[in-house]
């Protein structure tokens, strides 16, 4: 039913991607299958143009984003990391995000300190992105690259609240 | 959305706002963390030498659920047994704070809290 994104946007199936190939292929897929190409045709044909469009869009969306790729890859092994019923995350991770959270809470109004925040943020989510090539590459480590996936979706949080928070002193 | 009367006294007025020592041998401190939504919670309870719950202190960064929820655990956990305490179920947070289906994880983290703080208290304790 629904294709794998890899095969549809014709690339291969890596947490290592060529985004300018990305970028081309979905382009020229686009073209190809625009609505627009296929509004004399029947019902039928375009409504499929259109179905198309939008899972050309999400496979597009979820490849583009390192952190949308590597779940979707954990999902291709049948790992959901939006599994609501798990909690346990590492303490001294939590304990991080609890230091991280109480900052921003302090500094709010702060346009510095956020950004001094922002940028340390941003370092640790790096260091968590550079990891993730080698885990997926090994089947042993499937592990890893479940709790990496899981603990940067924390730090996808938190940058976005400190983004909600500098639009509101800009 | 729309919050639940419930959801929102909580959410506004919340009880236990706060941190107790948590290398008090007397208290327990449970973290956890929600990947499917980035929230994070930390419940901490003061058991007095009987094994009662005499002080229960949180901090939530999440969203109005998941505050509730944990508000409103802090406010059952005073008086209770450790015991009474780890029976606490995500279902009656649920059912207190007619959380919607989307939000039953909120209670969830609630109860994985208080389980989470236990087991810390009895790891310190020896127990």
């Amino acid at each position: 039913m629904s294709q794998n994104f890899f095969t549809l946007l014709k690339i291969p199936e890596a947490f290592v991607i060529d985004v300018e190939r990305l970028d081309q292929h979905y382009q020229d897929i686009q073209k190809e299958i625009h609505p627009d190409r296929f509004a004399s045709f029947d019902n039928e044909t375009k409504l499929e143009s259109i179905k198309k469009t939008a899972q050309v869009n999400d496979a597009y969306q979820t490849l583009k984003s390192p952190i949308r790729r590597a779940e979707y890859m954990l999902q291709l092994h049948g790992v959901n990391i939006h599994d609501e019923k798990y909690t346990a995350v590492p303490q001294d991770f939590l304990m991080q995000q609890m230091e991280w959270r109480e900052e921003l809470e302090t500094h709010k109004q702060n346009k510095l300190a956020l950004e001094k925040l922002a940028t340390e943020i941003q370092k640790n989510k790096n260091d968590m992105l550079n990891q993730l090539p080698a885990f997926f590459d090994h089947k042993d480590h499937l592990n890893d690259a479940i709790k990496i996936t899981r603990e940067l979706n924390f730090i996808e949080k938190i940058e976005q609240h400190i983004h909600d928070a500098l639009i509101e002193i800009i | 959305m729309a919050y639940s009367d419930k959801v929102l006294d909580h959410y506004e007025n919340p009880r236990n706002v706060g941190s107790l020592d948590k290398n008090d041998p007397h208290v327990g401190t449970g973290m956890v963390g929600a990947p499917a939504c980035g929230d994070v919670m930390k419940l901490q309870i003061k058991v007095t030498d009987d094994g009662v719950i005499e002080d229960a202190k949180f901090k939530t960064y999440g969203c109005g659920s998941a505050i509730a929820s944990s508000s409103l655990v802090t406010e059952w956990l005073k008086g209770k047994t450790l015991d009474q305490a780890s029976e606490i179920k995500n279902s009656a947070i649920a059912e207190e704070l007619a959380l919607p289906p989307v939000k039953i994880h909120c209670s969830v983290l609630a109860e994985d809290a208080i389980k989470s703080a236990i087991a810390d208290l009895k790891s310190k304790q020896g127990k």
